[in-house]
């Protein structure tokens, strides 16, 4: 835990400085825009990602005492890497414009903001990337995510037992609600859409892409980006703003729920974890409650 | 609307201080400029019979379709109309027009015109940058009390944009708006702040709308200026079609590699670094292809003026040839005083007279301390052009205008019986004349003013007499002239409309030409607004068989500008329109027969040379003489008062109105000017 | 149970022939850091853009400003057939002019110089400024991949900036000399028509194919106006 939190504060802090030297390096005269200079750095982020699943083992949740582990070491490197690159890109493409919508900035600090958005892709397609090879790697884990066919009617329960109006027929909330998995739905199809556009766009800094590719290319990169900040406000919203969220978000950064929370709030994923023993766990359903 | 129109005319309350706007779709009957101008004015100004000066008295500065784009002869052009205050005996409902920046500025703006109303509580003008309309203190910002020039200059740099690089961003965000231009400005001197009848409106240093006393108009609402900087566009509907329009004309045109001139005179006064300005360059109005304003030269006296801005010096020097004066420093100064030129061409011979018959001068009947025994030189000038614009001397009696002051004089009936002060018609000065020049002198007679339409004038008088006294070869015969010409004058292509012989100028005929030529400039020229000198292009030495570019020209910029089908004739009906719904407005102002009449030395006295100060050269025109087509030597006629009045009564019947001279209500409900109809009704005026 | 790991074998299970899943992960990202690394550390991938030479433009535009009437025909012009509409301030050149300012320094004409070193086209971040090999080399902008940067619009070294903000698409624009104006039917570009040429009355620009004769960043030394009809007239000023 003790290396752990040694490890992330470091990364934040390099992470700072890079974003506070690409800044200040696109005012001095003469520098490239780090997009033609360190072109390859998004080349390499991606397989960067990639190898490091390959190298990663993973830990399954597991009951200790009173609280329950939840995220693992690798989880909270894929979420904040993605999370945090997700984030200062907004800022940075927002603040760029789109749509037409006038840049917030002046032209020498588009430059600079264009700057701060490489660092910001190379971290995100880092993790990204390491997201996606891990889930490549633990289907499980990525079936997980996935909503189920009972995605709305359990979405519409879950919040219906939230504001006391519903009566209360769904089986027990398992590691994610329907609603975050539909979300996530949403967090996959913008990512994907935001990288290969944006892949396409730095491609545009080494050769020559033809402007229709462009034309194509920019405004769907920024249909992903409305897409993404709206994923990410939500998500923000409802995982760390709203007090109901604060147990996960400190899970993120020490890896456990307290027990007695995450029976209330997910009560079926306790007992799965209770009850497993090696075997597949098999989906439930409302015509199969129990395994 | 279709393309050209930028949608909006901004309305000014000077007395509120209030701004606000009218749909251009509302006027969209009317085409543009003065047809519009008319029916605002119709619309707005509750009491007809006010004096100019009476707040209740509107103005109008108003665009058309055109303006503001590569149309030449028309993009530059803006047409200013309110009641005048130099009309005589009454101050008729009136027009004048300039040319320059103005107009194109109003429409990239976002404005197809400006209405003024009321009476401000003290000195303002107006700040238009695109959308925002800001009426600002004159006093405060030091614009009241400066010449003309100091005033554009001085909002020059009262209107900064914020920005580098020579690009100004106007309204404050990225895509607000930039530009590299200044704004354009239209203002009052000195004489206009004085209300002065000879004060007007300067534009642009050489820009002027000069006759009718607007200057004087604008210094009663208390208005010195305003100012127009547009960032927007224009619309065209066919781009490519304008574009091959623009080829077309320029082939027709003027050319700067093969100057031609037609029998010694250039094609439509051409201008050019050759001007009274110091040899420069010359200075052309928004798109045009002529360029025909005064050079600029090196010593930036009166820039863009030209020809008649230069003219008051030229006649300075004519009254009295012993005096030496620099025509640039005159002009320069008379601009920038914001005085009319033609009022003081037409005064300056007539109180030299005086002067010279010792009714005139220091401790005469009329009293005046002017430096007269060096009348015409510089000192002179410079005098009398202050004089006139700060009222001092005689100017306090001459700024009513020169009309007006002759009858304070008790003047007015001998001066103008004897010729001696040669007025026209209305209070205006001679321009060119009514005994011989049968569509000016008539045309004038019926309307509200000297009409100042140079169509025929070129190509019927200056062409021919020109090379007539210069002993030229004609390019063609009268017959084949006058039928060539005919041919353009749709709907009625008759060539015994150019018969300017004694008895062709009171026929059946010149009726239809002076009706043809009020119906064309009503639309054509001062609606869709198409610039005096360049339209109508009749004869061209461009040109195949010298055939001028008119009746194609005018349709074919319209139509690729708006999208419209319009046809020459649909364009000269309009213009009938228009002219129906002005000559009711001056019925509602008081108009009788006996108010279309010429001054009385006209029907007495033959034209002879040389005449006192004039420009003019004996009058060689086309005529029918025995029944041949010839070109004519028409000098030392005079009018007939029972053929003028018969021309009259004729000429009225061939326009639907009535013995008076007044519209009937058939003819205005066949217009469609069935509320100008009933407004007639109403005040009693319809027989 | 730190050390408890994953009970997922499908991952590490490996069929009889090929990897298992981790075997393929791994394999792959090292083989791509390795290509990506040695790529970078061999130089054979990259070129930066300043190594290329810039080739000269094979036209210009000359003006002549003591000839100019200032009827800003070329600024309609320009803005017509690129645009299809009337507009000053969305044209490629501009002619600026104070009527009181005594000639020769009452206008300024401000067109591009299509210069061999042309900042423009240096500074832009996506390449949407550049030198367009199939139109003559001419200095254009490709509006598709303008950003909105404005690095340009900055760059130009002349007052008033030839590289403009068009403000109602959004977008830099700049003279093309007429390689794409769709509103026009005659053919533009360094082979064809530029319109400004086409419409100026005082034929006070023109179009040439050699580089002009530069008078530093006044403009060219251009006199446009010794062998026209004026000039057999004697109508120019004597002056130079």
């Amino acid at each position: 835990m003790g290396r752990r939190l040694l490890i992330g504060v470091i990364a934040a802090v390099a992470f700072v400085l890079g974003m506070v030297y690409a800044w200040r390096i696109a005012f001095a005269d003469g520098t490239e825009l780090l997009f033609d200079s360190g072109w390859w750095l998004v080349l390499l982020a991606p397989f960067l990602g990639v190898l490091a699943a390959g190298l990663t083992r993973r830990t399954a949740p597991v009951i200790e005492g009173d609280r329950v582990l939840r995220h693992d070491g690798p989880a909270m490197l894929e979420h904040w890497t993605h999370g945090i690159g997700t984030l200062v890109l907004l800022v940075t493409g927002i603040a760029l414009g789109a749509f037409f919508i006038p840049s917030l900035l002046s032209q020498q600090q588009v430059w600079a903001a264009m700057n701060v958005h490489f660092i910001a892709v190379v971290v995100f397609l880092f993790g990204t990337f390491y997201y996606g090879a891990n889930a490549f790697l633990s289907r499980k884990r990525f079936r997980e995510h996935l909503p189920t066919k009972n995605a709305f009617k359990f979405t519409v329960e879950h919040y219906g037992h939230l504001l006391g109006n519903k009566k209360y027929d769904m089986p027990p909330e398992e590691k994610y609600f329907e609603s975050e998995k539909i979300a996530y739905l949403l967090a996959l199809g913008s990512t994907a859409l935001v990288i290969v556009t944006g892949l396409l766009k730095v491609a545009a800094h080494v050769f020559d892409v033809p402007v229709w590719i462009m034309g194509v290319a920019t405004p769907t990169h920024d249909v992903a980006m409305v897409a993404m900040g709206l994923f990410f406000v939500a998500h923000v919203l409802f995982g760390a703003i709203l007090p109901m969220g604060w147990p996960m978000l400190r899970s993120m950064f020490t890896g456990y729920l307290p027990l007695d929370n995450a029976k209330s709030e997910h009560a079926g994923w306790v007992e799965q974890i209770e009850s497993d023993d090696g075997e597949p766990i098999p989906i439930r359903t409302m015509e199969h409650p129990a395994a | 609307m279709g393309g050209g129109y930028a949608g909006k005319i901004l309305r000014i309350d000077l007395s509120a201080k209030a701004v606000s706007s009218i749909p251009t779709s509302d006027y969209e009957e009317y085409g543009g400029g003065h047809g519009m101008g008319s029916a605002i004015f119709f619309d707005l100004c509750k009491d007809k019979t006010v004096d100019a000066f009476d707040p209740g008295n509107v103005v109008t500065v108003m665009t058309g379709a055109l303006q503001g784009t590569l149309t030449p002869g028309a993009s530059g052009r803006c047409e200013v109309q309110g009641i005048g205050s130099q009309g005589y005996p009454k101050q008729w409902f009136t027009r004048t027009n300039f040319g320059g920046r103005f107009a194109g500025n109003l429409k990239y703006a976002g404005w197809d015109g400006v209405v003024l109303e009321g009476k401000a509580s003290s000195p303002v003008w107006v700040d238009i940058r695109n959308g925002d309309v800001v009426i600002r203190d004159a006093k405060t910002d030091g614009l009241w009390g400066l010449d003309t020039f100091e005033t554009e200059k001085a909002i020059y740099s009262l209107v900064g944009g914020s920005g580098s690089d020579g690009w100004f961003e106007i309204g404050g965000s990225r895509d607000a708006g930039r530009t590299t231009q200044k704004p354009a400005v239209l203002s009052i001197g000195p004489a206009g702040e004085n209300m002065c009848v000879s004060g007007c409106l300067v534009h642009e240093g050489g820009g002027g709308a000069g006759q009718t006393g607007m200057g004087s108009v604008w210094g009663s609402k208390n208005l010195k200026a305003i100012s127009v900087l547009g960032t927007g566009d224009v619309a065209i509907a066919d781009p490519k079609a304008l574009m091959e329009a623009r080829a077309w004309a320029q082939k027709g045109f003027w050319s700067i590699e093969d100057p031609k001139n037609l029998m010694g005179m250039w094609s439509n006064l051409p201008a050019g670094p050759a001007d009274s300005a110091g040899a420069g360059r010359a200075q052309g109005c928004l798109a045009c292809s002529k360029n025909c304003h005064g050079g600029r030269g090196a010593k930036g006296l009166a820039p863009g003026s030209h020809c008649v801005d230069g003219g008051y010096g030229m006649f300075a020097t004519a009254v009295n040839p012993k005096t030496d004066q620099d025509n640039a420093v005159t002009t320069d100064r008379l601009q920038r005083l914001g005085i009319n030129a033609w009022e003081m061409c037409g005064s300056l011979p007539w109180l030299y007279d005086l002067y010279k018959q010792g009714i005139l001068g220091p401790g005469k009947e009329i009293d005046s301390n002017l430096p007269w025994d060096e009348c015409g030189s510089g000192a002179f000038n410079k005098a009398f052009l202050e004089a006139m614009a700060y009222k001092k001397d005689i100017g306090a009696d001459l700024a009513l205008g020169v009309a007006r002051c002759a009858e304070k004089w008790g003047r007015y009936e001998t001066d103008t019986t004897s010729g001696v002060l040669a007025l026209q018609c209305h209070g205006y000065a001679r321009h060119y004349d009514a005994r011989t020049e049968t569509e000016w002198g008539f045309g004038s007679m019926v309307s509200d003013r000297d009409i100042n339409e140079h169509d025929f004038n070129w190509c019927m008088y200056w062409y021919v007499a020109f090379a007539a006294m210069y002993k030229m070869p004609f390019i063609m015969p009268a017959e084949q002239l006058v039928t060539m010409v005919a041919e353009k004058l749709l709907p009625y292509k008759d060539p015994k409309m150019l018969d300017y012989s004694e008895d062709g100028m009171y026929s059946d005929a010149s009726v239809k030409l002076v009706a043809w030529h009020r119906h064309y400039s009503r639309f054509w020229k001062q609606s869709a607004i198409y610039c005096d000198w360049a339209i109508a292009d009749f004869v061209s030495p461009y040109r195949e068989g010298y055939s001028g570019l008119t009746p194609e020209y005018e349709p074919k910029f319209f139509n690729a500008v708006t999208g419209k089908n319009m046809t020459f004739e649909d364009g000269m009906e309009l213009g009938r329109k228009i002219w129906n719904m002005d000559r009711a407005i001056w019925c509602l102002q008081g108009r009788t027969r006996d108010h279309d009449k010429l001054d009385e030395w006209q029907f007495l006295t033959g034209a002879t040379r040389p005449i006192k100060a004039s420009y003019e050269v004996p009058y060689t025109m086309p005529a029918l003489v025995d029944g041949k087509w010839e070109y004519a030597y028409i000098d030392g006629r005079k009018l007939d008062k029972a053929r003028t009045e018969d021309w009259k009564s004729r000429f009225y019947a061939f326009e639907g109105w009535d013995d008076n001279g007044v519209p009937t209500k058939a003819t205005l409900e066949k217009l469609g000017l069935t509320k100008v109809a009933a407004a007639l009704q109403a005040a009693g005026k319809l027989s | 149970m730190a050390e408890n790991d994953d009970r997922n074998d499908e991952a590490d299970y490996s069929p009889q022939s090929g990897l298992s899943r981790r075997q393929f992960v791994t394999g792959l990202g090292g083989i791509g850091l390795g290509a990506v690394l040695g790529g970078v550390i061999t130089g054979g991938l990259a070129q930066p853009a300043s190594a290329i030479a810039i080739p000269a433009s094979q036209g210009y535009l000359l003006v002549d400003t003591k000839k100019c009437s200032g009827c800003d025909s070329c600024m309609l012009a320009c803005s017509l057939t690129h645009h299809g509409k009337a507009s000053l301030s969305l044209s490629r050149i501009q002619v600026a002019q104070n009527v009181f300012t005594p000639y020769p320094n009452d206008i300024t004409i401000s067109q591009c110089r299509q210069c061999p070193f042309p900042a423009c086209v240096e500074v832009c971040p996506t390449g949407a400024s550049h030198v367009d090999a199939a139109n003559g080399n001419v200095r254009t902008v490709d509006v598709g991949k303008c950003i909105g940067c404005e690095r340009c619009v900055n760059a130009c070294p002349f007052t008033s900036s030839r590289a403009d903000w068009n403000f109602e698409d959004k977008h830099a624009e700049k003279c093309d000399l007429c390689a794409d104006t769709p509103f026009w039917n005659e053919k533009g570009g360094v082979g064809g028509k530029q319109a400004c040429v086409a419409v100026c009355p005082m034929h006070a620009v023109t179009f040439t194919q050699e580089v002009p004769v530069q008078a530093g960043d006044v403009g060219y030394n251009v006199n446009l106006r010794s062998k026209d009809g004026w000039a057999k007239l004697g109508a120019w000023a004597k002056t130079t």
